[in-house]
């Protein structure tokens, strides 16, 4: 029997969801597979890179950024060419910074006027994303709405605070919205199903989990979008089956770190590629767990990122990739120069440690020292098991089985286990003895012998620790192939226990293994 | 009584009703809404309906012409049924019938489970702890001078073949004056042990025979009131009920400002003196008011949450609030309750119920023992609901338990007009689907004072179901209705216009107060499903459930259910219990069977800490949201929005 790729089957797939007007349009979606797992279904759209514009000059980007924009960045609808001429972007994203009331307050009129500006010079999807103060996102997407009805924009980002107004303004004039919630599963949920109950289609959405940055929160982003995902595609919630839109590039390039200068912070290397990298990584791991657009912001992050998903969806290698090409002077860092000066002083260190460690050490070596081997075997355990019956539990049952089998493994168990004991008191006592014996030397001769000592029952006990190992291992590896063939040789004649438990004998039992009682 | 046929037109719906009722009651049976907002004092005029078959009392005004009195026009407030009748309901806007019959889903309150004496007597388990027992002992003669003790013990064994008996000192001191007073004849009052080996504890000697005459008291030390009941020994009748609010209330709400307090210096007896003064005058008032000696009450079974057991016994509570959260003690020996306060007779003992953690305390363990709960085969889920809630589920072989914090929402805290439910609260509510028009009923049939927790539910479940508030609780304001407003920023509904109300000011429903009340059905269902989910099992696997609580019985179920407060499971399924934890105080005075059981019972409670259970945050937020994130676990309100709908 040849090797099979264990599959994954999905029960629902992501909602196929077309942006933009016209020849313009692209589709984003549509998979029915975990992202790039094309081995178990289709991911007919690959992930698009939109690139943020602002419709204001931005007054705290840091140089490696406004190094590529310095000559567009007061006109967005040539800043928005360029994404798409010159960095081949896939979508434009105008971000209304100049509309927060608590800067410059600007009003809908002269944002609607931006995004018309920016709709004619490119032939890409235009997504307006707003200052992300509800009230005031509501009163200025509802003009833009009616300004460039037709136009099929996407608004955003979409809250529970004024899901009703932008909701009915996308609705009545033809275009997308991003709901967006604060990265919880239940409440992105409930904002699409607000949105859903309030009319709006269900092909016009788009979500956004709110992006951490790389060191800001990504891994809670992170995880949230899986299991946005595992519910669309595993459970099959249709109220959770759209594509995910992450506002990236904002995060990365607004964090301390992106921003430091060499001087500011020399140890963080290279400025320039320190804040690429923080992108790229940004991107890739969104789009590991499912993003579909992800809105960047550097160029050089947009290529690598680019070229990190054709190569997963069309397969090929990324060795030839270019490296970063920089636009500002190279710069090295003498990282040897700033490492703090080694501390030469273990030896004294060493000392405090052996009283402390001499006395768990009989209890604790006696618990980890047979899990490794329990780890190894049991894979192999459970699979007889979990034919025999559905809930594989504890070791109680595998002896209650009492087959010939189980016996003889459960006698080497026993054996192993014992040795393994015996082992790690003597392991135990050896060091506690090592430990002891330096100790007594330490203060009895000069430092730099005692010094010489404590290394030394280090790498002894170090060794012993090795050997110890390397011999479980060896046991455990024995064992297991002894358990393979054996199931193997009995595989037809496993029988299920001849009681089987009820499902309320199984919470006794786990209940009084919380409670302690047994 | 005479039952009377009540049909509504145009919604052509029949219900049947004892004579006598409102036609307006009939109508909230029918689940026929009439806009009505005097709670049914007669003086708004608004709940106008038209007999057109049959005759009805009263129900006549000022307010309606004679001619139109005579065509037929009665208030349906005030109108009584007194035959089969046919009312059409005028109705203002352009409704049509499907929506009508959409209305309301008819009332559904929970089955109420009593406590079963007769039962209990049938089962042999009727042996309260505390026995009377009568006596005619042979007086001392030349030929028989052994001592009184002697005298009495020798008979106990070889008459009543009564052993293992022990006598105490006060007991001995009265006995030479006892025995004499009625020639000889005496009745023992003697506490039997929980387990068989145990000693017979003579407690009190009375002269002449007292035996029909011996009492309990059954209390639950609640963290808001103070329940006492009066309980006939002889045929388990309580012979009077009463409460009061706890004394304590002045050191803190609840039980962790009261533990706070009790860590001042004198905090702590200072509160034990205040509980156990309100505890006498519960004692004082049931003695008044059941006429009876206070000698003849030989027991006082006690149950209250672990902060109020270690506040009563003055132990120091201040572990209870400090994680890993530790009480004190699960289980109290019995005491002679005289000894800490409680005016009673010096010989009464004192019976407490065990705990199980910090937070599930006693009251739970006594509505469990109450309820029969841990004597079931069914698997059962045990509700206490009040400012905290408190979770068990399981049967006779197994349980598991837990408490959360729901807020006093259901008992009327933190909502704008909330109140306990007492005259003049809102207890009903129904509203039009198009014109956003109440019809609102009262406890007492009075003008309204303000929303009571059952009232609560029902308007915020009616409100979702017609569409006037969203899923978060969100009023739908582009309706144009006056009663929708903004007040200092704040979105409300205005229940009742202030000429209608006791109080001269609006009565409004607020967009906070419905955020309080998801909040708290929020943690009560999510508290349901992380607890069930621990002990993987699954909703529809729950074959009961058990509500007790000060306000269930008013509780609307289908309402509760349309919230999300509760599962949607068959009401049949419900029973309401009302305080569990005074029937588990009643009934452990009853019989001695639940002294040896809850010891038992006690160590079976397996606690989950909520807090230390990830799965529970997840739950909650998914929980708030009318009626719950996943609407698939409410099919039968997921069938009536559908429909409503199309």
């Amino acid at each position: 029997m040849g090797f099979e790729l264990n599959k994954e089957s999905y029960s629902g797939g992501i909602k196929a969801i077309s942006i933009g007007k016209g020849d313009s349009a692209i589709t984003v979606g549509g998979e029915s597979c975990y992202p790039f797992h094309t081995f178990e279904g289709d991911m007919p759209n690959k992930p698009v890179v939109a690139m943020e514009i602002w419709d204001m000059e931005p007054e705290d980007w840091p140089e490696p950024v406004m190094a590529h924009f310095k000559d567009v960045v007061a006109d967005p609808a040539a800043w928005a060419k360029k994404c798409v001429d010159d960095f081949s972007a896939d979508a434009i994203v105008v971000q209304l910074k100049s509309i927060d009331p608590n800067d410059k307050d600007a009003s809908g009129q002269s944002a609607a006027e931006t995004v018309k500006k920016v709709l004619a010079a490119v032939n890409v999807p235009v997504i307006v994303w707003g200052c992300a103060n509800p009230s005031k996102d509501e009163e200025v997407l509802k003009i833009i709405a009616e300004a460039c009805q037709g136009d099929n924009l996407v608004l955003g980002p979409v809250e529970e605070a004024n899901y009703k107004g932008i909701g009915a303004a996308a609705m009545g004039y033809g275009h997308a919205v991003i709901a967006s919630s604060p990265i919880d599963v239940n409440l992105a949920k409930q904002i699409n199903i607000l949105l859903e109950n309030l009319g709006m289609p269900m092909d016009r959405l788009l979500v956004d989990p709110t992006t951490g940055g790389l060191g800001y929160g990504l891994e809670y982003t992170y995880s949230v979008m899986e299991r946005l995902s595992m519910a669309a595609m595993v459970q099959g919630d249709d109220k959770l089956q759209f594509p995910m839109i992450n506002n990236l590039g904002n995060e990365v390039w607004k964090c301390k770190e992106a921003k430091q200068t060499l001087k500011e912070a020399e140890v963080l290397g290279d400025p320039e590629k320190r804040g690429i990298m923080m992108e790229a990584i940004g991107a890739i791991s969104y789009l590991m767990s499912g993003s579909n657009i992800l809105v960047m912001r550097h160029p050089e992050a947009i290529r690598m990122t680019k070229e990190y998903i054709d190569a997963l969806t069309d397969g090929g290698s990324l060795q030839d990739s270019k490296p970063i090409l920089k636009v500002m002077e190279e710069v090295s860092v003498d990282f040897a120069a700033l490492a703090p000066p080694v501390d030469l002083t273990i030896a004294e260190e060493k000392k405090a440690e052996p009283a402390k460690k001499a006395a768990p050490a009989k209890k604790e070596a006696a618990k980890p020292a047979p899990a490794p081997k329990a780890e190894k075997v049991a894979p192999p355990k459970e699979e007889v098991k979990a034919e025999a019956k559905p809930e594989p539990a504890v070791d109680q049952e595998a002896q209650a089985k009492a087959d010939a089998e189980a016996k003889v493994k459960a006698e080497a168990d026993a054996k192993a286990k014992a040795e393994a004991d015996e082992k790690a008191k003597a392991e135990a006592e050896a060091k506690a003895k090592a430990d002891a014996e330096a100790k007594a030397k330490a203060d009895a001769e000069a430092k730099a012998k005692a010094e010489a000592d404590a290394l030394k029952a280090d790498a002894e006990r170090r060794e012993e620790e090795e050997k110890a190992l390397r011999r479980l291992r060896a046991q455990a590896r024995a064992a297991a192939e002894d358990a393979v063939v054996s199931a193997s040789a009995v595989e037809e004649t496993v029988t299920a226990a001849a009681v089987q438990k009820t499902d309320q004998e199984k919470i006794i039992e786990m209940l009084d293994r919380f409670h302690k009682r047994k | 009584m005479k039952e009377c046929n009540v049909t509504f037109l145009p919604h052509d719906r029949k219900i049947t009703v004892a004579e006598g009722e409102s036609l307006i009651r009939a109508a909230l049976q029918a689940g026929v809404h009439i806009n009505a907002s005097c709670g049914g004092e007669g003086v708004c005029g608004k709940c106008r309906v038209h007999v057109e078959q049959g005759l009805v009392q009263d129900g006549k005004s000022e307010r309606i012409k004679q001619e139109e009195l005579d065509s037929g026009v009665r208030l349906a407030c005030r109108a009584k049924v007194t035959g089969d009748v046919v009312v059409r309901v005028p109705v203002e806007s352009s409704v049509d019938k499907s929506v009508m019959n959409l209305q309301a889903t008819p009332r559904r309150t929970a089955r109420i489970q009593q406590m079963d004496f007769e039962n209990l007597k049938e089962e042999g388990l009727f042996i309260p702890p505390v026995e009377k027992i009568y006596l005619r002992l042979p007086p001392p003669d030349a030929q028989n001078n052994m001592p009184d003790v002697t005298r009495l013990v020798e008979y106990l064994k070889l008459e009543a073949d009564e052993h293992k008996l022990e006598l105490t000192l006060p007991v001995m001191r009265k006995l030479p004056s006892v025995m004499r007073e009625e020639n000889f004849t005496l009745t023992l009052t003697m506490v039997r042990p929980v387990r068989k080996n145990g000693k017979n504890i003579i407690l009190n000697v009375q002269p002449g025979d007292r035996s029909g005459s011996n009492y309990a008291i059954a209390m639950d030390i609640g963290t808001t009131t103070i329940y006492g009941q009066l309980i006939d020994l002889t045929t388990g009748q309580c012979l009077a009920e009463a409460g009061d609010f706890n004394g304590q209330i002045s050191y803190g709400e609840d039980v962790i400002t009261r533990i706070i307090y009790a860590e001042k210096a004198g905090g702590l007896e200072k509160l034990q003196e205040v509980v156990v003064a309100t505890i006498n005058s519960v004692i004082e008032k049931i003695i008044r008011k059941s006429s009876i000696d206070r000698e003849d009450i030989s027991t006082i079974t006690f149950s209250g949450n672990t902060t109020m057991t270690q506040l009563f016994l003055a132990i120091d509570p201040r572990n209870i609030r400090r994680a890993p959260y530790v009480p004190t003690a699960t289980l109290y020996p019995p005491f002679r309750a005289a000894e800490i306060g409680v005016s009673i007779n010096e010989h009464a003992i004192a019976l407490l119920y065990p705990q199980v953690s910090s937070f599930v305390g006693g009251d739970i363990v006594a509505g469990i023992m109450g309820s029969g709960m841990y004597r079931d085969e069914e698997l059962t889920l045990f509700l206490d609901i009040g400012t905290n809630a408190e979770l068990v589920v399981g049967n006779k072989d197994w349980l598991a338990c837990t408490a959360c914090s729901a807020g006093p929402a259901f008992e009327g805290g933190g909502i704008e007009f909330g109140m306990r439910a007492a005259k003049g609260a809102i207890e009903d509510f129904s509203i039009d689907p198009i014109t956003y028009e109440p019809m609102i009923f009262t406890i007492g049939d009075v003008r309204p004072k303000g929303i009571c927790g059952s009232g609560l539910i029902t308007m915020a479940a009616v409100m979702f179901e017609m569409g006037v508030i969203n899923n978060r609780g969100k009023f739908n304001r582009e309706h144009g209705t006056p009663r929708i407003r903004k007040t200092n920023g704040i979105w409300e509904y205005v229940v009742v216009w202030k000429d209608a109300t006791q109080i001269n000011r609006d009565i409004v429903l607020t967009e906070p107060d419905l955020d309080n009340l998801i909040r708290a059905k929020g943690a009560i269902y999510s508290g349901c499903m992380t607890l069930l989910e621990e002990v993987g099992l699954a909703m529809d696997m729950v074959e009961r459930i058990i509500l007790a609580g000060g306000f269930g019985s008013y509780i609307d179920l289908e309402k509760a259910m349309t919230i999300g407060l509760l599962p949607e499971i068959d009401p049949e399924k419900v029973t309401f219990i009302g305080n569990g934890s005074l029937m588990g105080a009643r009934m452990s005075s009853l019989t001695n069977r639940i002294r040896r059981d809850v010891v038992s019972v006690t160590q079976r409670m397996t606690n989950f800490e909520l807090s230390e259970t990830p799965s529970y945050m997840d739950n909650y937020i998914a929980a708030m949201f009318l009626p719950h994130t996943e609407i698939e676990k409410f099919p039968r309100l997921k069938m009536r929005m559908e429909a409503r709908k199309n």
